[in-house]
Order: C-alpha cells, then sequence, then structure tokens
C-alpha cells in the first residue's frame, strides 16, 4: 500500500516537472547558440542582438545562458555600444558572479574605454577563482604597467606567459618588454623583444627594440630600426616625428629637419612637425622663421601639448627685443 | 520581474559615467618625452628649482612614499623638499638620501608605536588621567635610518613646520640638527607631550600650515609639486576622542591649505581620505594609493614642469 503510494506521488512529480518543462522551453536539444555564435564570428552584430534580446535569454536553458550573455555583450562592444555591452554583462555578473567569461568580458571592455580602476576588481575576482587565467593576468597586467605599478605588472605577465600559447604571444611579449625596459632590465627588455620579432616582427615591435638600443648607447642601430619601422609603416608619421627628434636630440639639426619635411608635406598643421622645424630655426638664429612655425603649431590642434609649447615659445621670442 | 527591472536599472545607472579616456597623441607623447629628456639634461644651476611638499596626514600620509617612488621612476630633479607631520618624516628621510626601496621599507615596517611610546597601558593612563604619551622615539626611529644629522647636512634641501602651542605661531625649521625638528612637526596635540625645543613648546605643524608650500618656496623652488593626503572628514563620524582630535586637526589643515593648494603648480592627491589616523597595517595599501594617484598626474606634472623651463631651454637652444 505504502509502496503503491510512493510511485503514485513519483509519477505525479515528474509529470508535473515534464509539463512545467514543455509549456517554457522547447526541447533540450533544440536549443543552441550555434547560429549566433556564427554570426558573432562573421561580424552580424546587428543579427545576434535581434536574435538574443536580455528577455529571451531569460527564457533559454540555464546552461546556455551565461554564453549568451556573453554573445549579446560582445555584439554590442564591437557595434561601439559600450554602455549597453555593460549592461548586459554587469547584469549577467549579477546572476552568474562566479563565471570566469562574463567576469573577463565585463573587466576586457572597463579596460578597454579607459575605466581601469573598475576593471581591475573583476580581473583579480577572476584570478581568485582561476589564478591562472591568462586573459585576466594580461588584463590585469596592462593595467598594472599604466598605474606604474611596474614590479606586479611583470609578475602578472610572467603568469600569463606560462600558460599554454601565451608565452609566443608577440603583443604580450611586446608589453612585457616595455614593462622590463620601465623597470631598468634592459638586458630583459630586449631578450622579450627579440622572442616577440620572432614570432611576428611588426613596425610597433621596432620601435620599441629602437628605444632599447638607444638606451643601451646603440644609437646608430636604434635609427635603424626606426628606419625599418618607416618603411613597414609608411602611414604612421608618428615613427618619423621619433627619428626626428632624435636627430634633433643628436645636434644633427639638418637631417631632422630632411626627416620631418615629409611629414609637413602631408600634414602642414602637424604640430610637432612645426615644433621640429621651427626649433632647428631658432637654433640656426633665423628667428623670423622660427617664429612663423610657432605661430602655426600653436593655432594647430590648441588642446595639444605641442600647440602648448609653441605657444610658449612663440611668446618668449615675441617678449624679445 | 520587478527585481530585474530594479537590477537593470541599477546598472543602467552604474555605466553613466562611462566614456572613452582623454589620451593625447602619440606624437604629443613623443614630444613630451624629448623635452623633458631636454629639462633633464639641464645642469641643476640652469633648470628652475623643484620642490616636493608632503603634507601632514598621520598614516595617510604614507602614500607620499607612493609619490616619490613614481616621480623618482619619471626622473623628477627634486631640489628642495618641504613636509608636516608625516610629510616631515618621509621629506627628511627622503632629504637624507633613503632611496624609494628604502622608504618602502621604512613604511611597510611602521607600527603605530613606532615613533612614541604608546600601550595599552599608556594609552589608559591618557585617557583616564590626561598623562600625555611622548613622541621621543620619532628622534630614535630617524637617527637610525639618517644618522644624527643637521639640515645643511642633507642631500636636499629640506625645512619641516610645528606650531608653538603657546603663541600659535607657525615654526619653520630649515636648519639645526633634523630629528628634534621632525619630531615636533608629527606631534599631535593632545596625544603627544609639547617638544620643549629651543624655548618653545612645540605641537604637529598641520595645525598651521598642513601642506607648506610656502615652505618650499621660502627655500627656493621655484616650480612646486605638492603630494596632499587630506582625510574625508564628510565620511567620518568619530567615536572617541583621539579620533576627534585628530578630525579636527584635518578639518582645520584641508581650509587653511586651500590658499597653498592654488600656488602649487601640480597637486597630487592619493585617495586615502578613508583612512584612519592609526591603521599602518594597512600601510602597502596606502603607499600603493600614493602610486596609483601619482602615475594618473605625472605626465600632467612632466608637461607643466616642461613649460615652466621652456625660456631657459630656449635660451640653450639659441645660444651661440
Amino acid at each position: 500500500m505504502m509502496l503503491r503510494r510512493r510511485a503514485a506521488v513519483l509519477a505525479l512529480a515528474v509529470g508535473l516537472t515534464w509539463g512545467c518543462a514543455g509549456t517554457r522551453w522547447a526541447p533540450r536539444s533544440a536549443v543552441s547558440l550555434a547560429q549566433e555564435e556564427s554570426w558573432l564570428e562573421a561580424g552580424e552584430y546587428l543579427k545576434v542582438l535581434e536574435s538574443l534580446p536580455l528577455q529571451r535569454i531569460d527564457r533559454i536553458p540555464r546552461r546556455l545562458r551565461t554564453r549568451a550573455y556573453t554573445l549579446l555583450g560582445r555584439s554590442q562592444e564591437r557595434l561601439g555600444r559600450y554602455d549597453q555591452a555593460l549592461l548586459t554583462l554587469q547584469f549577467a555578473e549579477g546572476l552568474f558572479p562566479k563565471n570566469l567569461e562574463i567576469l573577463c568580458d565585463l573587466a576586457g571592455i572597463l579596460h578597454r574605454v579607459g575605466l581601469d580602476d573598475r576593471a581591475r576588481p573583476y580581473y583579480l575576482r577572476a584570478l581568485k577563482i582561476h589564478p591562472n587565467n591568462a586573459v585576466s593576468n594580461v588584463g590585469v597586467a596592462e593595467i598594472y604597467q599604466k598605474q606604474g605599478l611596474l614590479a606586479k605588472a611583470q609578475l602578472h605577465f610572467e603568469k600569463a606567459m606560462l600558460e599554454e600559447g601565451w608565452g609566443r604571444d608577440a603583443g604580450l611579449l611586446r608589453s612585457y618588454s616595455e614593462v622590463l625596459a620601465e623597470r631598468g632590465d634592459l638586458a630583459g627588455a630586449m631578450k622579450a623583444i627579440h622572442s616577440a620579432m620572432a614570432t611576428r616582427s611588426t613596425a610597433e615591435d621596432r620601435i620599441v627594440l629602437a628605444r632599447i638600443q638607444r638606451r643601451l648607447g646603440a644609437g646608430e642601430d636604434g635609427y635603424g630600426q626606426l628606419d625599418l619601422a618607416v618603411v613597414e609603416a609608411p602611414e604612421r608619421q608618428d615613427f618619423r616625428l621619433q627619428k626626428s627628434l632624435w636627430l634633433l636630440e643628436d645636434g644633427r639639426d639638418e637631417e631632422a629637419l630632411a626627416v620631418v619635411a615629409p611629414v609637413l608635406a602631408q600634414d602642414p598643421s602637424d604640430g610637432v612637425g612645426l615644433w621640429v622645424r621651427g626649433s632647428v630655426f631658432l637654433r640656426r638664429g633665423d628667428i623670423a622663421r622660427a617664429r612663423a612655425d610657432f605661430a602655426a603649431g600653436a593655432e594647430s590642434h590648441r588642446d595639444l601639448f605641442a600647440a602648448a609649447v609653441c605657444r610658449s615659445m612663440l611668446e618668449q621670442l615675441t617678449s624679445r627685443p | 520581474m520587478t527585481v530585474k527591472l530594479a537590477a537593470l536599472a541599477a546598472a543602467a545607472l552604474a555605466v553613466l559615467p562611462v566614456r572613452a579616456a582623454a589620451a593625447s597623441t602619440p606624437s604629443d607623447k613623443l614630444l613630451r618625452e624629448h623635452l623633458w629628456r631636454e629639462v633633464r639634461r639641464m645642469p641643476a644651476a640652469e633648470r628652475p628649482k623643484v620642490g616636493l611638499v608632503l603634507s601632514a596626514g598621520a598614516v595617510r600620509g604614507l602614500a607620499h612614499i607612493g609619490v616619490i617612488r613614481v616621480l623618482e621612476d619619471a626622473g623628477f630633479p627634486i631640489d628642495v623638499v618641504a613636509g608636516t607631520s608625516m610629510g616631515a618624516v618621509i621629506g627628511a628621510l627622503y632629504a637624507g638620501g633613503l632611496d624609494k626601496d628604502g622608504l618602502w621599507d621604512f613604511g611597510s615596517t611602521l607600527r603605530i608605536d613606532s615613533g612614541n611610546n604608546m600601550s595599552k597601558v599608556r594609552l589608559l593612563q591618557l585617557i583616564l588621567a590626561d598623562k600625555l604619551l611622548s613622541s621621543a622615539n620619532t628622534e630614535k626611529r630617524l637617527r637610525a635610518v639618517i644618522g644624527d644629522v643637521r639640515f645643511d647636512q642633507l642631500r636636499k634641501a629640506f625645512a619641516c613646520v610645528a606650531m608653538d602651542i603657546r603663541t600659535g605661531e607657525k615654526i619653520i625649521f630649515r636648519d639645526g640638527p633634523v630629528a628634534p625638528a621632525v619630531r615636533a612637526s608629527m606631534n599631535l596635540p593632545g596625544i603627544f607631550q609639547p617638544v620643549l625645543y629651543r624655548h618653545r613648546y612645540l605641537v604637529d605643524g598641520g595645525v598651521v600650515d598642513y601642506v607648506p608650500v610656502d615652505v618650499a618656496k621660502l627655500l627656493g623652488a621655484e616650480w612646486v609639486l605638492a603630494s596632499v593626503t587630506e582625510g574625508d572628514f564628510s565620511r567620518t563620524s568619530p567615536t572617541n576622542v583621539l579620533m576627534t582630535l585628530e578630525q579636527v586637526i584635518d578639518i582645520r589643515g584641508s581650509l587653511l591649505s586651500r590658499q597653498q593648494r592654488k600656488v602649487a603648480d601640480i597637486v597630487i592627491e592619493p585617495e586615502v581620505g578613508g583612512y584612519e589616523f592609526y591603521q599602518v597595517e594597512k600601510s602597502g595599501e596606502v603607499m600603493g594609493k600614493g602610486v596609483e594617484a601619482a602615475k594618473k598626474r605625472v605626465e600632467e606634472a612632466k608637461e607643466s614642469l616642461i613649460l615652466f623651463s621652456l625660456p631657459r631651454l630656449m635660451r640653450r637652444w639659441s645660444a651661440p
């Protein structure tokens, strides 16, 4: 009798559960996010947004919900809708506070929009869950690097590099090299940047290498790397300006003038370019031309430092008898 | 559903201030680096005299150590140092030649009784019998680190501030032995006995000059960076005599420092307002706050000093 009653209760419970599930969700096997995944990969972010409104995510099976929030957040971010992406991920983080992917994505967006003070706690929470998580280690290392906590930055970069594949990541190695250089470990910095360049050499890597070489006293090697960087990335006028400033520093005024000429030919209002040329004129004693360049520099992009420098120098020249 | 809507609204409010951080262009950064090297290459006699001012602030003042660390890393050519209270202690050590790592060690090993004779019994005596504590250990500790030196023997020009409790005068120390002057500068009134020195009864200078920018100028500083570690008294409700006293000093100091802040060329304010004056166990955190705050403003500080130095740089560049 007892046994029969228990069986009836069990049958009722199973029936009720099945019934509820049937009214709320589609059969388990039918629900998938494969389509949204492929849209994200193909850059069709709007389709992801249309397919995954927050109300729908609330109704899909729990096992897929974290991924759905991540897909939605990433799509929103890639569309430049940072506020929406943060809204989505902060909401998801409230529901799944220990989900590594959500924590990392949330920290990542905050980091990328410059809100490092708010990103850091999320990365650190992710690292409490998974101390070797490379994404979080790199993220927090970059924040520490920016905030000047270089020893901590180095530590986290090194932890990240221990993870499979990350030790050969050229971007990570370059940042690591910059940290070591800033900490004065030029030999270590040199080794790291060479490792980065062994896998994939970019113009940015060459600039980092050139700076290390210059600090080590190998100035000509530094100029050589700069020249290669200019060839590899001709659109980067800042590389040319870097060279002109080094030449000016080394007293090679005529060469500085020659290097800055194409920069000013492309953009006659380039503040730094005008400053370099004006400075060469000033050193030559050609005050009229120096004044003209500083005046032009002072007027271009007035909120930039170069304009402030030109303005100050122009005032000095104007006040001279 | 209502709960979820509320959560969404809260999240929306939390992200309202989102915007990309302003940044200078790569070219601007290059120019700044270049001119910074030029400033650093100037002989000391030619470039502007650079002053570092360290405010009062008890344990909060340990953030100065983080600020100094960043300034040292950036290569700021600091010529003169002025400090009050904890700022005087850190300033004296720095001017005495302690490097950034030495300062960090000093901050990390600090205890509540490092500079005084505090104990449970003495605290009870202070509360029940009005028996003030002694800050004599401050002198001992300083001498142990930088020796029994006079102001003129320090590596950088240094001055600190105390107050004569009988006259209310601001007393600026810039000569004679360093240790008793620094002790007087961080001698909290109402907790430590006034220091009898040079015929005066001296207490903490934070009461009269919380951020001694004027003192740095007196030492010849032409360009001044001030590190200010005020308490956020709006957030705390004192619950005992000592906290009340400290808060009164902070409030007065904060009001007095308004004018001094305006005179400084750059003010760095580590976010340490929430730390209580006795929380030495949080020294690492506090010093880290100093690093963070300084790092955020160090490029701006460089730009300010570069612009200040430009007339002299131009004289060098255009010299025959």
